[in-house]
């Protein structure tokens, strides 16, 4: 393979998010939503109203569950009932009939399918992301791509991590198990962030190489979903058409690119603001694992997801009409004081808990594995490969702004130099 | 002993990313188990919560 050099500058005026995060999904906010989530708690799992009402933001939102202004809306804020409510997807869906006035939801993405219809779409894709095939995603694409990224940096400079490093890995993971060159994937960006023309040029790119992979299949994603096979309602099966193929390319991108960006970001800022836990990963990478794991607990990109209710019920003792939005706070959950002890402190340290940074539940992320390999592999190199590293003193402290998308505003480091 | 529902598993991995020497999910997607448990370990116990479908169970009976 070519040896690419990684062009610096075109990647940070590609990435440069700023405009991103403050965009309509709150990324103004700026204040630190847990004491709120706290207090809510306290008086109940279950409150009539959205987190960002609750929140005091009265600004425009845009994020799953929102803002049908014509539906009620309830949020949980514990560790069990959110839980439960990812778990139960009788009660609990992710798609009902419109009303009128809505938009109906596509149910032509994983994201809005429900019941045995999302099983067998998921199930599909699944194999490709569990743990053992981690190391397909590393060995393919993860390990080369960091690898070229660190190495545009030299040993002795400054970055902003959040733009040069954060945001064009997730990226340019996804789209390399496309089939995607880096070059063209930079062409992708370029349209997202113009004109929003994405979706044309994704599929221009994309429609000939599902082809080429239909005639020859190769050991990457398209072609796990070229020759995916799924049984419809009367047992025919087929495989995918075009549309369905680029429809799971699209939530994959989707889904998997600005989550990911933010959370290497939000790990980054954790890690190198705790010396004793930076301390103990120099020693032993292996501590990474569980860094990556707290931070997910003490600060998950996305706050909050919801679902409609599918008929009447009782959750935390409030009753909920069919129809009605549920918004799972899944970061109330994660700092639930009966799971875990001092539950606002970044502790790496402490013993291991499943958390809901991830989801629950069948729609429980479906990239978690792949997330947790692009994290711990571009932080684990920066800190091979980067002598000295730490966040610049003389630059303004990273702030994790967002409301129902969360991330740091700058990672901005030095490295090399004198100790 | 571990139980498994193969028919409520949908392959997420949690169960392996929590303790990777007892389970695996095969070719299918489906939860496999591959070691024993030892009696009593966190881990496993947090797996078997940690399953999105509830597919993974204790059984009665040694671990």
């Amino acid at each position: 393979m070519t040896e690419l050099v990684i062009d610096r500058e075109r990647i940070r005026s590609l990435f440069d998010l700023r405009n991103d995060v403050y965009a309509s999904r709150g990324g103004a906010f700026d204040v630190d939503p847990y004491p709120t989530f706290h207090r809510l708690r306290e008086t109940g799992p279950v409150h009539a109203g959205t987190p960002h009402e609750a929140l005091g933001w009265t600004g425009d939102v845009f994020f799953q569950g929102l803002p049908y202004p014509d539906r009620p809306h309830f949020s949980v804020y514990d560790y069990e009932t959110c839980s439960a409510v990812f778990k139960d997807a009788q009660r609990f869906v992710t798609n009902l009939p419109a009303l009128p006035g809505e938009k109906p939801l596509p149910d032509s993405t994983i994201l809005f399918m429900d019941g045995q219809r999302h099983r067998s779409y998921r199930t599909l894709v699944q194999p490709s992301f569990v743990p053992a095939k981690a190391i397909w995603w590393l060995d393919n694409w993860i390990s080369t791509l960091v690898h070229q990224i660190v190495d545009a940096f030299g040993s002795d400079g400054r970055a902003d991590f959040n733009v040069e490093l954060c945001a064009p890995i997730p990226l340019l993971t996804i789209t390399g198990s496309f089939g995607i060159s880096i070059d063209e994937a930079l062409e992708v960006r370029a349209a997202v962030i113009s004109d929003g023309a994405d979706v044309t040029t994704l599929a221009r790119l994309l429609i000939p190489i599902i082809a080429a992979r239909r005639d020859e299949p190769r050991d990457d994603l398209i072609s796990v979903l070229v020759e995916a096979e799924i049984a419809d309602d009367d047992g025919v099966v087929h495989r995918l058409d075009d549309t369905e193929v680029l429809g799971f390319a699209f939530i994959l991108l989707a889904a998997g690119t600005g989550t990911t960006w933010k959370q290497m970001g939000i790990t980054l800022v954790a890690l190198l603001s705790h010396p004793e836990a930076l301390a103990a990963v120099r020693e032993d990478r292996s501590f990474l694992r569980s860094v990556v794991e707290e931070t997910l607990r003490w600060t998950p990109t996305d706050p909050v997801f919801s679902r409609f209710v599918a008929e009447d019920c009782e959750l935390g003792g409030v009753e909920l009409p069919a129809g009605a939005i549920v918004h799972i706070c899944l970061a109330a959950g994660n700092r639930d004081p009966l799971r875990w002890e001092r539950p606002d402190e970044f502790d790496p340290f402490r013993p291991t808990k499943s958390h809901l940074g991830f989801g629950h539940g069948p729609h429980t992320c479906l990239g978690m594995h792949v997330a947790r390999a692009e994290i711990t592999h571009s932080v684990g190199a920066v800190l091979d490969r980067l002598p000295n590293l730490r966040l610049d003193p003389g630059a303004p402290a990273p702030r994790i702004i967002g409301l129902y998308e969360r991330g740091p505003d700058t990672v901005p480091v030095i490295f090399g130099g004198n100790s | 002993m571990i139980g498994t529902d193969r028919d409520r598993c949908i392959g997420s991995g949690n169960c392996a990313f929590q303790a990777p020497e007892v389970f695996d999910v095969d070719e299918t997607g489906r939860v496999v188990v591959i070691g024993p448990a030892a009696l009593g370990d966190e881990r496993v116990l947090d797996a078997i919560e940690a399953c999105p479908t509830d597919a993974l169970c204790l059984v009665e009976g040694d671990a």
